[in-house]
């Protein structure tokens, strides 16, 4: 059967396959792996396949150069309008290697889906995403959208590198009933993108002429819809039913060749469901924090970028203007002045020392993590209460761009409920889906908050962290009802807290407040307040005040 | 050659929203906002290819029309060209990471440094004129990027005071934004600015999915021949905007169709004028594409979305499908 084996194994021979794909047609591919003896390999063998020299780009790689723009030194030295070499010439015949997508600016970003979207069908392009599964931000929807075939890495060790032979060869052309299959096996996972059947149904033609039906529909289930998985797919009795007659009709219609089974349409699903199975779970691990790798997180990444642009401009310094440094004309003329007497001529002479740039000063934006108690009897009023503070906050944030998450912890666990985002829209939606009851698991709560704000830090924001709680937890981090343990656990995780240096707010809400609470705001260095009734406007303005200082500081 | 306007599948709002907009440009931008891979932009594309053709001035840099002459360029203006050109209907694409020299148009660095002469190098504003300016992903623009440029197209003319440049040129432009509101909001300030909104999503039916994919391979397989079978198709649409665009002065309003206008947008708490008058523009436009001769009360019903979804008054906390709103309030109002 298609994708047996360890998952480190079939991994590997999924990479394998899709390099020999790049052959044969397959633009794009998306590579989650860190730097190593995996990565190296694959891309070894990338190149091998399209027999390609490889073009290196980094997120730092000069977006106006690649552009076209002018080359201000070559125009100088010449004498007349030089411009750069564009991404499209520069790559031309080569195969394209983007590394550290999951930190791209916008602009590059904009870029590369313009290449990946170009009708050069000859262009190949390997995008690394070097960020950890699940890790926010992840790869920019715009060019995960575009890109195929996802692979990753992540679980293949050294002895899977010695595997790996591609299945043996077998050429079958697809039909359109494998065309139905594939649209129902998108509908059942939920991924809504157009594109998606399109990067499945050309990656399967592909793979079906070099290694046959089933094993092409095993590979495209695996690398092209698994990924992208929003939803988990029926019970495996149900999802693979017999097909209604008239598309079995449809079927036998479609398929002129006599050794075609009429119902084709069906066993391509059922090879599809069942090869997803197998592949989903990290795939659904990412789709739970909102789409493939947190739809939240492509626009991050754009974002942070973006900053760079925004603000007021700086003081005038020396050096070239790219990349969002704008040229300061006065500046460079004034540093050129001085030399005019030493460089004759009737014209003024600027040499590339005098030239100045001002840099935009990009205002570092918050971002807050709530932590919610949703434990309890109380917890409904008291959530209905912190989903409209969390609201609030964004609503007002509008002007600013600040974000907000929310992790909620009830029962055993503790759960992201709201990614980092600085969107209502999506705020609504996600919030509306929170209950509570249960013990309170406090210190995985915390864990899972602190998590986050760690993440939002990584991505450069200022961030606060707000715990809100009644009362110590009664559930430690093992998942045991042990109140003692419990509380000795959520103290450990406060000090870490601590140690991270991330400013922490914690909130009492009980109607009696308890020393636990305050102990456990002592041991995160927190400031501790005290709100019985907690309504939004409360909430949301010691957040505020939190926030200011958490900027200053 | 871009995909055939015509053989989008689905998404008439989408469609109606950019006919309206390619009948009357003066009804200010058109805001996208929906799923990713729901055809923005290659309806967008689609659009422009099938216009007719533009006259232009031969050599003129901002592509300025023949006629009149007092809106041509000062470039134009002195050199008083009269040779003209066949120009395709421009459709620029503005990137993301795109700066305000390049939208706007700078300083020639290459003319100042190299030969010392202060020349002016038009940007993607200047490309733009009398075509459309799409933007992917408006959410994620620069705010001050996003004000510029809805203060061009609504102001149809670029000015640039920087660098010691002193130059403007006409700049009449549909400003099309898209976004996927899940990735970021445009802000509330910047919504009613554009003139008319249209949210759309990926479509839910399985067999449309299949066809959309079925004629997206067919026109990759041969763009050549696929384009040649949806021609007729796109001239029946181009011919319907040129009628379209003859008749939208004849298309008269009654005061009943003003006076109920104006209720609806009382009832949905629109803010100012500029909501009725993108209504009444809309409405005509939408009623000149159907080939009627006056706009009546009901026809209302069909353009209010577009005009009005993105004016109404909203409490942040308050959920809520616009459209259901605005349902409601036709039906209250209009009855």
């Amino acid at each position: 059967m298609t994708g047996a084996g360890p998952p480190g194994e079939r991994a590997w021979r999924d990479a394998i396959m899709a390099a020999r794909l790049m052959d044969e047609g397959l633009r794009a591919v998306i590579v989650r792996a860190r730097p190593g003896f995996a990565r190296d390999g694959l891309i070894e063998r990338m190149t091998g396949a399209t027999n390609r020299e490889l073009l290196r780009l980094e997120p730092e790689s000069d977006v106006a150069a690649l552009s076209g723009q002018a080359d201000l030194l070559g125009s100088l030295a010449a004498g007349r309008a030089v411009r750069h070499r564009t991404l499209a010439d520069r790559a031309r015949g080569k195969l394209l290697l983007v590394t550290g997508c999951e930190r791209l600016r916008p602009d590059l970003c904009a870029l590369l889906a313009t290449r990946l979207e170009s009708p050069d069908a000859d262009a190949r392009t390997i995008l690394l995403d070097e960020s950890e599964a699940g890790e926010e931000p992840g790869l920019p929807l715009s060019l995960a959208a575009r890109a195929p075939v996802m692979l990753d890495l992540g679980h293949v060790a050294l002895s899977d590198l010695q595997g790996g032979d591609p299945p043996a060869p077998e050429a079958e052309e697809l039909a359109e009933p494998d065309l139905d299959a594939l649209a129902q096996a998108c509908d059942q996972l939920a991924i809504a993108d157009p594109r998606a059947l399109l990067h499945a149904w050309n990656t399967a033609r592909a793979a079906a002429r070099l290694w046959g039906r089933e094993e092409a529909f095993g590979f495209v289930a695996r690398t092209v819809l698994a990924p992208r998985a929003r939803a988990l797919p029926e019970p495996q009795g149900e999802a693979p039913e017999a097909p209604p007659p008239d598309e079995q009709k449809g079927a036998g219609q479609a398929g002129e060749a006599e050794d075609r089974d009429p119902a084709a349409g069906s066993d391509a699903r059922e090879i599809v469901v069942e090869a997803r199975g197998s592949a989903l779970a990290s795939g659904l691990a990412t789709a739970h924090r909102g789409g493939p790798r947190g739809s939240g997180a492509g626009s991050s990444a754009a974002k942070r970028g973006a900053a760079a642009a925004r603000g007021r401009l700086g003081r005038s310094r020396k050096g070239l203007p790219r990349d969002g440094r704008r040229l300061d004309l006065l500046g460079t003329l004034v540093a050129a002045a001085p030399h005019q007497a030493d460089r004759p001529g009737a014209r003024l002479h600027i040499r590339r020392d005098d030239i100045r740039y001002r840099e935009r000063q990009p205002r570092q934006r918050s971002a807050t993590v709530f932590t919610i108690d949703a434990s309890g009897s109380a917890a409904l009023a008291r959530l209905a209460e912190v989903k409209g503070a969390v609201e609030q906050l964004l609503a007002e944030s509008y002007v600013r761009r600040d974000e907000a998450a929310l992790v909620a912890f009830r029962g055993e666990r503790a759960e992201t409920v709201l990614p980092r985002t600085r969107s209502l829209a999506r705020a609504q939606r996600l919030l509306a889906g929170l209950a509570g009851g249960g013990g309170t698991p406090l210190a995985a709560g915390v864990r899972e908050g602190l998590r986050e704000a760690l993440a939002a830090r990584a991505a450069g924001r200022a961030v606060l962290l707000v715990v809100v709680t009644d009362g110590g937890g009664n559930i430690d981090l093992d998942g045991r009802a042990d109140r003692a343990s419990a509380q000795q656990d959520a103290l450990t995780i406060a000090e870490g807290v601590a140690r991270s240096g991330i400013p922490a707010l914690v909130v009492d809400c009980g109607a009696r407040t308890r020393p636990a609470v305050r102990e456990l705001a002592a041991a995160m260095r927190a400031q501790y307040y005290a709100l019985p009734r907690l309504d939004r406007e409360a909430l949301s303005g010691v957040a505020h005040a939190a926030q200011a200082q958490a900027r200053a500081g | 050659m871009p995909f055939p306007f015509s053989a989008i599948v689905g998404q008439d709002r989408l469609k109606h929203a950019l006919l309206c907009a390619a009948v009357d440009p003066t009804l200010g931008g058109v805001l996208v906002m929906g799923d990713r891979g729901a055809g923005k932009s290659t309806a967008i594309r689609g659009l422009a290819a099938l216009l007719p053709e533009l006259d232009a001035n031969a050599d003129c840099r901002f592509g300025c029309a023949p006629v009149p002459v007092s809106a041509w360029c000062e470039e134009c203006r002195e050199r008083k060209p009269t040779q003209t050109v066949r120009r395709q209907v421009p459709m620029v694409d503005l990137p993301l990471g795109a700066g305000e020299e390049r939208v706007t148009g700078a300083l020639d660095l290459e003319r100042a440094l190299g030969h010392g002469e202060k020349a002016f190098e038009p940007g993607l504003l200047a490309r733009a004129h009398r075509g459309f300016l799409y933007i992917d992903e408006v959410n994620l623009l620069e705010d001050h990027l996003v004000d510029l440029l809805l203060d061009v197209a609504a102001s149809g003319e670029n000015v640039v005071e920087r660098d010691g440049l002193s130059v403007r040129h006409p700049a009449h432009f549909v400003l099309v934004g898209s976004g996927n509101p899940e990735e970021g909001e445009l802000r509330p300030q910047f919504l009613d600015r554009f003139g008319i909104s249209v949210s759309i999503s990926t479509p839910t039916d399985l067999a449309q999915r299949i066809e959309i994919v079925k004629r997206r391979d067919a026109y990759d397989r041969d763009p050549d021949v696929f384009t040649k079978t949806w021609r007729r198709k796109d001239l029946a649409v181009r011919r319907r905007i040129v009628t379209a665009r003859a008749v939208l002065e004849n298309v008269t309003i009654g005061d009943e169709v003003l006076e109920a206008a104006a209720r609806l947008c009382l009832a949905l708490g629109t803010d100012g004028l500029r909501g009725e008058l993108v209504l009444m523009r809309t409405a005509r436009a939408s009623a000149a594409l159907a080939g009627k001769d006056g706009v009546a009360v009901a026809d209302l019903k069909d353009v209010a979305p577009l005009a009005l979804s993105h004016r109404m008054r909203r409490d942040p906390l308050e959920g809520g499908d616009p459209q259901a709103r605005i349902d409601r309030a036709v039906t209250e109002t209009l009855a």
